[in-house]
Parts: structure tokens; sequence; C-alpha cells
């Protein structure tokens, strides 16, 4: 009896062990593209192949087989993208072909850290970033408004004069101080944070904007109300 | 016999070892906390007297320029107030207030620094400060003197132990969202409203005061209701066969351009895929000012110049005919086109255009055209005075690969335009683009080209 008690759990402890160990594999099972070059044969050389393919660069065929053919068209491809022409598709030329280095291919945009030197990337991802945490549920016009009025400000005398400034300013945007804007990026967000910084501006220049739905202070309703878009009234 | 003994006593002792443990937990999580409450703190003390030495600088400095008579003194006292005002504003937006409480005192900074960035342009331009300059000086330095005032009766109150900057930081987190300006730093909000009664400052920098709304120099026609908005949106958005259009909502915007925006959704007959779409026209002439359109992009497909060519296309169906693409930025999946306008072959800078593309089967995700609509017009263009080859006389001897030069318009300071001649060069890997003024041989600007895989880009 006592032993038949010991077996099944035993049992159970082994399936949770064993359903933790699926689970931590399960996170690490999108392997990255290994760094590829002249010699080598795989799945990975195929998928540079294919996007060099689709991208006008490589003639064929996609044998999955790293040859001269393969290696010219990569050099092209990287001496067309700023990258260091060696042949060599490490993290840099797979991110340039548009392969993520990060775990999840489809939802994270590229890290920042690939970027060097002079580049607005770092304020496009700041920015993609107070989207994600204020204006996560809202329509697309919606999140590139919210990006707008943080740009705006960056016009405005009464606030201050970069955006990191702006972003960071004590108790300015409330998922900032909270942290629920530290999660993981979308590809609207990070696309909405683009075209706030190319210039569109849904709310025709708005500074403030405010849910009316939460508790706010009765102070913002002195201001200008330009519009309302989605669950975000916006004004100057 | 001592079994039953351990037995009453297991449970006691697992007791006293957990209230321990915990104990022990809760000091820790205590004087962590404590820890970090105290570096923050420190942070906003710093702050606040970095503030306070910059303000007492920049109104010693403003005296000075008051009496200061020599082009060199002028330029080194400009200079400076320039950046300690700036640094007091920075210092400022640190402190655990929100724009509320500091928005006024912000403001007055900002514009400090930047009158006197105004100032040490002109004097660098070989014009001596005014009396108009002058009086505009002393009434600074007067509004800094009573701000230096207020901000030392603060420190006072900080020193006698009567406030507490780290209790403002809980005030402005639990009560901004219901209590406003009727925050308990009221020592703040004083300071801040000592400023209302301070004259709007009109001069030719960034955040001057604007002398009046400016109005759209591109829009013509007559005023449409909402019902011709939304027959006019319906027939400006593309119409892909076999899909149907509908507008979910419709309001008014109160912004640069009054316009009507509207909410669109398209269902495609064969798919049934959804995509929404923001389509906003001005209430006068009912011209297309924006619109967005948000949907998952495959991975890349087409090239950077067959986006192109989809965005020229788009422009041209619109009406845009005269524009020359300028420079791009990429995205993900999609790549951000930007269009000036031309006339007569002399690109106009400020008249920009933007048209967003997507990158798998080149469909126009998205148009800018409020800038263009702000400032186009038919301009009056000055005969050059300089030919091209004496411009580039004027270049730096360090350029190379010089590119044959183009006339363009450029936007000076906040009002001007400038028509000048535009060069490119090389000096190492670096790209630079430099404009020389045709009337008088000035280098107006030189601008930095910064390629990388995001696009092309200028500083």
């Amino acid at each position: 009896m006592n032993k038949y008690k010991s077996a099944v759990l035993l049992f159970i402890a082994f399936l949770v062990l064993g359903g933790f160990v699926i689970f931590s594999n399960a996170e690490k099972a999108p392997a990255q593209n290994r760094t590829v070059y002249w010699g080598l044969s795989g799945n990975d050389v195929s998928r540079l192949q294919q996007t060099l393919y689709d991208w006008g660069y490589y003639p064929g065929p996609v044998d999955g087989v790293f040859g001269n053919s393969t290696y010219r068209s990569l050099i092209s491809f990287q001496a067309n993208n700023g990258l260091a022409g060696d042949g060599v598709a490490g993290p840099a030329t797979w991110a340039a072909l548009g392969f993520s280095s990060g775990s999840d291919p489809d939802s994270q945009p590229e890290p920042v850290s690939v970027s060097r030197g002079v580049s607005n990337r770092d304020d496009t991802y700041l920015l993609a970033r107070v989207i994600e945490g204020e204006a996560a549920n809202e329509s697309f016009a919606g999140k590139v408004a919210v990006g707008a009025v943080i740009l705006n400000r960056l016009e405005s005398a009464a606030f201050p004069h970069s955006l990191a400034g702006i972003i960071y300013q004590p108790g300015a945007f409330e998922s900032v101080s909270n942290g629920q804007y530290d999660r993981p990026l979308t590809d609207d967000s990070f696309r909405a944070a683009t075209m706030a910084m190319s210039g569109w501006d849904p709310t025709g220049g708005a500074l403030f904007f405010w849910n009316p739905a939460k508790p706010v202070s009765p102070w913002v309703w002195t201001r200008n109300v330009i519009t309302q878009i989605g669950r975000h009234i916006f004004a100057r | 016999m001592s079994t039953i003994r351990w037995r009453r006593l297991l449970p006691l002792a697992i007791a006293v070892v957990l209230v321990g443990g915990i104990f022990l937990w809760g000091y820790q999580q205590y004087t962590v906390r404590k820890k970090l409450e105290v570096s923050l703190n420190n942070k906003y003390y710093r702050s606040f007297y970095d503030l306070l030495e910059n303000v007492q600088n920049v109104e010693v400095l403003l005296s000075k320029a008051l009496i200061a008579q020599a082009p060199e003194q002028d330029s080194k006292i400009f200079t400076e107030i320039w950046q300690r005002a700036n640094a007091a504003q920075a210092n400022l937006n640190q402190l655990p207030l929100t724009d509320i409480t500091t928005g006024r005192t912000s403001k007055f900074l900002t514009q400090v620094g930047d009158y006197s960035l105004t100032l040490l342009q002109k004097v660098a331009a070989g014009q001596p400060k005014c009396q108009k300059d002058w009086n505009t000086l002393q009434t600074l330095y007067k509004q800094t003197s009573t701000l230096n005032t207020k901000l030392q009766d603060t420190e006072r109150r900080i020193a006698e132990g009567k406030l507490y900057l780290g209790e403002l930081a809980q005030q402005t987190g639990r009560v901004v969202q219901k209590e406003g300006p009727k925050l308990a730093n009221g020592n703040f909000q004083k300071i801040d409203d000592n400023l209302k009664s301070f004259p709007t400052l009109i001069y030719d920098g960034p955040f001057s005061d604007k002398l009046e709304e400016k109005s759209a120099k591109g829009l013509t026609g007559a005023k449409i209701n909402i019902f011709q908005a939304k027959t006019r949106i319906l027939g400006l958005i593309e119409h892909k066969p076999g899909t149907k259009y509908t507008v979910e909502g419709i309001r008014k915007i109160e912004g640069k351009i009054p316009a009507f925006q509207a909410d669109l959704i398209s269902t495609s007959g064969s798919s049934g895929e959804k995509e929404r779409l923001s389509v906003a026209v001005s209430r006068q002439g009912g011209k297309l000012l924006w619109y967005t359109l948000s949907r998952k992009v495959a991975s890349n497909k087409i090239t950077l110049t067959g986006a192109r060519e989809k965005a020229v296309q788009f422009l041209s169906k619109k009406g845009y005919k005269n524009v020359t693409p300028i420079y791009y930025e990429q995205g993900t999946g999609m790549v951000v086109f930007n269009f000036a306008a031309t006339q007569n072959g002399v690109t106009l800078y400020p008249d920009q255009i933007k048209v967003t593309v997507a990158l798998d089967n080149g469909q126009i995700l998205g148009i800018e055209a409020t800038d263009y609509l702000m400032t186009h017009h038919q301009r009056i263009l000055p005969k050059p005075v300089l030919t091209l080859a004496q411009a580039r006389e004027k270049l730096s001897p360090h350029l190379t690969k010089i590119s044959s030069g183009r006339l363009t318009l450029i936007p000076r300071g906040t009002a001007n335009e400038v028509l000048a001649y535009e060069f490119r060069g090389e000096l190492d890997q670096d790209t630079f683009l430099i404009y020389i003024n045709t009337s008088n041989g000035k280098e107006e600007q030189v601008l930095r080209l910064v390629k990388n895989k995001e696009g092309i880009l200028t500083f």
C-alpha cells in the first residue's frame, strides 16, 4: 500500500519535473541563425540564399550550400547596406536581412544594440516603449497620436528639451512611473513611433492627453481640447 | 516520553524559526527600501541645489549683460546665460513636481536661454544689441531676481527642516491625479504663479511666443461640413477591388489645421480580412491631411526603389506632381519617404510631404501632408546674385568629391526662408550638405548626412 503510494508520488514528481524541463526547453527553442560563411551548408544557408534571391542579389539556386555565387551576392548585399563586406553572415547581417536575433522572430523588432554610430533608432525605441505603455490597446492612429504628443513637447518651452527628459520627467507618464512601459514591444508600437518621428501628428499639435475614464486632475480640463482618439482626449 | 515532548516542541520550534525568518526578511526589506529612498532623495536635492546655483548665475549674468559694451563680452555673457538657463530648466524638470506646478517657470527659463542664444547669434553676425534688446534683458533680469529670491526662500525652509523634498515625490505620485494645482508643494506653485504676469516674449528663436496662429498657406476653397467630409474621405482613399469600406466614426479636430477625422474599416470580399484606416481632411477645402493604415506586414519583398516608385505614383495620382524625394527612413516592414515640393527646378525644403510604403506588397500605409499644406504656396524666388561657381569657392577646402550644386529654398529661423545653393561633399567617410546663400555668399547651414540601414538622415 505504502509502496504503491510512493510510486504514485514519484510518478507525479517526474511528471512535474518533466513538464518543467519541456517548458524550459520550449523557451530556448527558437534558435538564432548561426554565423555562416563560405563552405558551410544547412538550413540557415538556405534561408540566407532565399532572402538574397527574393531581394534580387542572388541568382539561385537555393541549395543550402554556401558557394562562390552566394559569397559574391552576400558581399554586394553588405556593401549596399552599410555593413562590412566580408562575405560572412554574422548577427548584424542577419538583422539587416530581416532576421531578428531576439527570441521571438515575429513580435520583436531588432534590438537597439545592432545600430552603430549616429542614428535616431534609440529615440524611436524609447518613444515606442512609452507608446506601448500608454496606448497598447489603442488604434494605430491612437498610438501615433501619443507619440506625437511627446514629440510636440520637444517644441514647447514648458517641457524638457530632450526626449529622455520628457519621458522620464517625474510623474509625466503613468506607465513610466509605475514601470508598465517596460514590457515587450509590438511591431505596431514601433511602426507608430517611426511614423510619429517622421512627422505624423493626428492630434494637430496636442501637448496633453488623458483618459477621462480614469481619475484626472480637474486642471487638465482647462486646456483647449483638440479631439478624442479612442479612449484618449488630446489637448493643447 | 522524550518523543512526546519533541512532538509538542516541534511546532513551536518551527513557529519560532518562521517568525524569526519573517522578521529578518522584513528588516532587510526595510533597509533596502530606506537606502533606495535616500539615494533618490539625494538626487532630488542635487537637482534642487543645482537649480539654485544656475538661477543665481543667470541673475548675475543678466545684470552684467545690461552694462557690457564690447561684443566679446556680450558673446561670452550670452553663451553662459544660454547654458546656465538650459541647465536650470533641466534641473527643475528633474524635481518630483508636475508640469502643472512648474510649467511657467520651465517656459521662462527656456525663453531666457533661447533669447540669449538669439542675441549671441546677432552679436556673432556683427550686430550689437539695440535698445529694445536692452529693455527685454532688463525685464528678464528683474523676473529672474524674483525667481531667485523665491527659490532662496524655499531653500531656507528646506534648511530649517520645514520642507522635505522626498515628501513632494510622494505627494506628486498620490495627489496629482485628483488635486492638481492644489498640491501641497505650494512653494513651487507660488513661484510659478509669480510668472503669470510675465509679458509674451517675441524674437526669432524656436521657443519664442508666436505672434499669432499661422494660417495654412496651402489651403484654398470653401469650408465643408461633416457629411461632405465623409463622402470626400471615401473618395480619397485607395479602393482595392472587391473590398468594402465603412466609416465607423467621424469627428472634428481643432488642431493646427481644423479638420475632420474618420475611422474606417475595410473588409475584403474574398478573404474577409479587415484593415483599419484613420483619415483626416481639412475643413477648409476638404484636402487630405494625413492617413494611417495598420496591418501586419509580411517579410520584405520589394526593393527600396520599387517602394519609392509606388510612393511617387501615389502622390502624382493625388495631385502632387511637382515633388522630389529627399530622404527616407526604414522601420519594421515599412519605409517612410520624404518628398519636397519643387518650383522651376528649385527644391522647396519647407514644403515636405511624407509617404509610408509597406515593404511586402508596396501598399501605401500612410501619408502626411499637414506640413506641406501649412507652408506650400507659389514663392517669388529672387534671382541669384552669385553664380554657382562663385558659391563653390566659399566651400571649405577640406571638402572633397563636391557635387555640382543645385538651387534650394531652405528655412531660416522660425519665419524666414532663403534661396541657397546646395552642395554635397565629403570629408573622409562623412557626407555633408552645405548651403550657400545666393545673394550674399554666406554659409547658411551645414548638415551631416547619415546613411545606415535605417535610411538616410540629416543631422
